[in-house]
């Protein structure tokens, strides 16, 4: 079974088939690990929730039935509920620490902008984004690190597409003053 | 005269706001573009959960030939049983012919 395979058959399959639960796990497990990295701030609390992802995905494939949205879609909300009952269990609203940003830049393609920015920059970019409200912080990353269209977001978050494009728009405008007020600059 | 000059400046002076603010805020996507990159977990921890997941989904979802033995176990016992006991039949029919043909031989001698 190769990645050239139907993602609707290969969720059928694996719903019966162990082997073709692990080629989805393959084929998602890097967004999947990603979006609750961003989320969390951490590597090790990521890796655990990614395992709760797929163990409940696992556990309910054989409910789920292929309508249209793709299957991530599926899988970010089972990431979506992980992440938000982390943050309540835990009575953590954790801001991404300056170590586990270097990490990030050691572990992450390369990018022209962990190059040349400074590292108190990024610190405080990235302590914004985690000021904002969670449905923020979800827009950011799945337009950002997941490149989703607008109309996929909007599926994920529960608004249009026009309503989306509106969030990001405000979501901008409250990074740029809230950096403002921190003085850095653009 | 000095009240257009005056409203056009300011018109201007409102442009060249809001061109300051659009780019700001295509810088900030920029920066963000930049900032938030794809990760990956760790090959180690990568694979210790897809070889977790498909031994769990394995022990959910047995393979072909046990989910044959599962559908047909009550069949395949009855059968089991009866070969079974065949070959015990089979096995004192043996004995007992041998045992015969011993003795046979024995009186003949």
């Amino acid at each position: 079974m190769s990645d050239s395979v139907d993602e609707a058959d290969l969720v059928e399959q694996a719903k019966a088939d162990p082997e073709a639960f692990g080629l989805l796990y393959e084929r998602y497990v890097d967004r999947i690990y990603s979006y609750v990295y961003y989320r969390t701030g951490s590597h090790h609390d990521a890796e655990d929730l990614t395992a709760q992802v797929f163990l409940q995905a696992l556990r309910n494939i054989r409910r789920y039935e292929h309508r249209g949205p793709p299957f991530t879609s599926w899988l970010y909300r089972i990431a979506h509920n992980a992440v938000a009952n982390w943050h309540r269990d835990e009575g953590r609203h954790r801001m991404v620490p300056l170590d586990q940003t270097a990490e990030l830049t050691a572990e992450s393609e390369e990018s022209p902008y962990h190059r040349a920015a400074g590292k108190e920059q990024r610190e405080l970019l990235l302590a914004a984004i985690s000021r904002l409200p969670a449905e923020r912080q979800d827009l950011l990353i799945f337009k950002f690190v997941e490149h989703l269209p607008n109309a996929q977001i909007g599926e994920l978050l529960g608004r249009s597409e026009g309503a989306i494009k509106s969030l990001y728009h405000r979501t901008l405008l409250s990074l740029r003053e809230d950096l403002d007020g921190l003085g850095l600059e653009p | 005269m000095s009240e257009r000059m005056t409203r056009e400046a300011e018109s201007v002076r409102r442009g060249t706001v809001r061109t300051q603010q659009v780019q700001g805020l295509l810088d900030l996507a920029g920066e963000l573009q930049g900032l938030l990159v794809p990760v990956r977990p760790s090959s180690v921890a990568r694979l210790r959960l897809h070889d977790e997941l498909v031994a769990e989904a394995r022990r959910r979802h047995p393979g072909r030939a046990a989910r044959l033995f599962q559908q047909y176990r009550r069949v395949i016992l009855i059968v089991a049983a009866a070969i079974g006991s065949l070959a015990s039949i089979a096995g004192v029919i043996v004995a007992v012919t041998q045992r015969n043909r011993h003795a046979r031989i024995t009186r003949a001698a």
